[in-house]
């Protein structure tokens, strides 16, 4: 949202290159997200977006290449060096991912209570702001369990914002919730981003949510194992050259799937 | 009066008008979480201990703000608010305004968490009762279910999944049997020490033999055996049906038209009904080997180890102890297999049917072996 002051380079991936157990999932990518931006990872079933969302989070290593945040190498990186780079990120996983043991409030206050020195009092209006943010007030003290997968996700979302990250990484987040509320998000993603100059890296097939929120997408591809498409998914819509970068903007069938 | 607190990145300088009852906070520099902590503190005791008629907070030098600035900026304007006392705030950057403002359009009034209120002790003996009348219930609906479910699969042996059967006799018989043979093993040269104590005392030790054979084959081995399937083998349905239960698995089954207990009760029931008393044989082998080691480093022979047994035990001894592993094996299947299936949601909820599946299934061995004792002490076996 804020590209034009800040062409700084927040997260840099180089010929990165990985798989499972011998496959190959990605051959030699490279990619740089900027600070700020709404970035956004495209692609078909089974191409590797979640793969690549953990490769950037560091769950993943790859087979070789670097992947950068603000300049560290997720990667090599280890002990207090990790954990700082883990405290400037928050993702949101597919499922929630909240532990089911403690209440949404709590949930949130953990990662205030191991790594701030807030008062109790004080965790505890943050975490609640947090859960206001995502249209939760009213179920603090309620159990994950006790309430709908859409709302799990937006909890997951507030854990995730518990320490104001410099970067999220949320995966597939308006999936499974209604147009509105998935609206909301969207809203509540370009305010953080305006606002906060949060960075955001998404992984969504929500074309609706990629025309309003995504500053820039890439879009990778199962068959090449390569970035096929990278820009505005506004303009590629229209101008793509790759067929089936403009089969999935304009949600037409591919060939080679029938 | 002039106060400053400095944290790292974040500064707060309090100034205090002595007359008015008016505070002025400036805060400057990088204001998040990390650094939150010591101004908060500070600012929140400020604030309860003078209750000012008017607070102004300068936020003017503040470098950056993120939400728990906004949130502390939140509780101070909640906290005037709700003594009727006056807040002001410079200095509030464009950015931040949107952000405060996003803040309080959400929600007029600031959050405050409260505790789910205790039940009552009334309501908790009713909710008590309550769920161990459905408890009971279930047990009885689910034995029913799985009799009637056996029954169909004894009269179509064709609608079993076998497969299913022998991963699990596998997994959970064949598996064992290094454990198994291990404790049985153990159980009679242990039996055969812990006789030979008093027995040599009376310059009897040869019936220590007679002691091992009886303990092992009418009691411990059968029972050893059952303790062991219940920890290792209930334990383990009572986690996979649990995790499938959570996992919507049980439910996916149930809407494909698979009836859950037929799909996954019955094929555990009886591979651990085959399993048990194999088992208990294997047990009941290797304890009376371990007595017969401890027999011969006695300076006893082979023969008479043998002689003593036959002439204390006899074949409705070995077939009562056996035969005793059935309803062990339908109650530790059985509850790993309710347990699973009651299993609520969440992580946790899996644990729980865990443990209770292995307490309940250690209870019910030990009440069967009572009731089973009694019996056959009335039929004289």
């Amino acid at each position: 949202m804020v590209q034009t002051a800040q062409a700084e380079k927040i997260i840099e991936v180089k010929n990165l290159s990985s798989g499972y157990g011998g496959g190959l999932t990605f051959d030699d990518i490279s990619f740089d997200i900027k600070k700020g931006e709404v970035f956004v990872i495209l692609g078909g079933s089974g191409c590797g977006k979640s793969t690549m969302l953990k490769h950037l989070i560091g769950l993943y290593k790859p087979y070789s290449g670097q992947i950068l945040i603000e300049g560290q190498d997720v990667v090599q990186a280890e002990g207090t060096q990790r954990l700082e780079i883990l405290n400037r990120i928050g993702v949101m996983y597919q499922s929630g991912a909240l532990f089911g043991s403690m209440t949404l409030l709590e949930n949130i206050m953990l990662p205030l209570e191991e790594f701030t020195d807030l008062p109790e009092a004080a965790r505890r209006s943050v975490a609640a702001l947090k859960l206001m943010l995502v249209g939760l007030q009213g179920f603090e003290s309620h159990m994950p369990s006790e309430i709908s997968g859409g709302m799990q996700k937006r909890a997951a979302i507030a854990r995730a914002m518990a320490l104001d990250p410099k970067i999220l990484f949320l995966d597939e987040p308006s999936a499974g919730l209604d147009p509105i509320t998935s609206a909301e998000l969207d809203q509540l993603i370009l305010q953080l981003s305006g606002n906060l100059g949060i960075t955001f890296v998404i992984v969504t097939h929500e074309l609706d949510s990629i025309y309003s929120i995504a500053d820039r997408i890439i879009m990778l591809d199962k068959k090449t194992k390569k970035i096929i498409a990278e820009g505005d998914p506004k303009y590629l819509k229209e101008h793509a050259d790759n067929e089936n970068v403009k089969k999935f903007f304009n949600r037409q069938v591919s060939k080679d799937e029938l | 009066m002039n106060m400053t607190l400095t944290h790292p990145a974040l500064k707060l300088e309090i100034k205090k008008d002595p007359q008015g009852g008016k505070i002025l906070l400036f805060l400057s520099g990088h204001f998040s979480a990390k650094t939150a902590g010591g101004v908060w503190q500070e600012s929140t005791t400020l604030l309860h201990a003078t209750q000012p008629r008017e607070l102004v907070l300068d936020v003017s030098g503040l470098t950056y703000c993120d939400m728990t600035g906004i949130g502390l900026i939140r509780e101070l304007k909640a906290f005037q608010g709700s003594l009727k006392a006056g807040f002001q705030i410079l200095g509030l950057r464009p950015d931040q305004q949107t952000l405060f403002d996003l803040v309080n359009r959400r929600s007029a009034q600031p959050v405050i968490s409260k505790p789910i209120a205790r039940p009552g002790f009334i309501e908790e003996l009713g909710r008590t009762t309550a769920h161990i009348g459905e408890d009971i219930y279930g047990q009885i609906a689910f034995v029913g279910e799985v009799i009637s479910q056996m029954l169909h699969a004894l009269r179509h042996p064709a609608t079993v999944r076998w497969k299913d059967v022998w991963v699990f006799i596998e997994k959970g018989g064949a598996n064992a049997m290094p454990l198994i043979i291990m404790a049985g093993f153990l159980i009679g040269v242990i039996m055969a020490f812990q006789s030979a104590l008093p027995l040599k005392q009376m310059g009897s030790d040869v019936f220590v033999a007679n002691v091992v054979a009886f303990a092992v084959l009418r009691e411990l081995g059968p029972l050893i055996t059952a303790i062991i399937l219940a920890g290792r083998t209930g334990s383990a349905i009572a986690a996979e049906i649990g995790t499938m239960k959570i996992n919507e698995e049980v439910n996916a089954l149930t809407t494909m038209g698979l009836e859950p207990v037929r799909f996954l009760v019955v094929s555990r029931m009886l591979g651990i009904l085959f399993l048990a008393p194999l088992l208990t044989i294997l047990s009941d082998f290797f304890g009376m080997l371990g007595g017969a080691l401890v027999f011969q480093s006695f300076g006893y022979s082979a023969t008479t180890y043998v002689n003593q047994v036959t002439s204390t035990v006899d074949l409705g001894d070995v077939l009562g102890g056996i035969f005793k592993s059935i309803p062990f094996a339908l109650a530790i299947g059985g509850i790993g297999c309710l347990r699973g299936l009651q299993t609520k949601t969440g992580a946790s909820a899996v644990g729980e049917s865990t443990t209770s599946s292995v307490v309940t299934g250690m209870v019910m061995i030990i009440i069967l072996d009572g009731v089973i004792s009694a019996i056959y002490y009335a039929l004289g076996i």
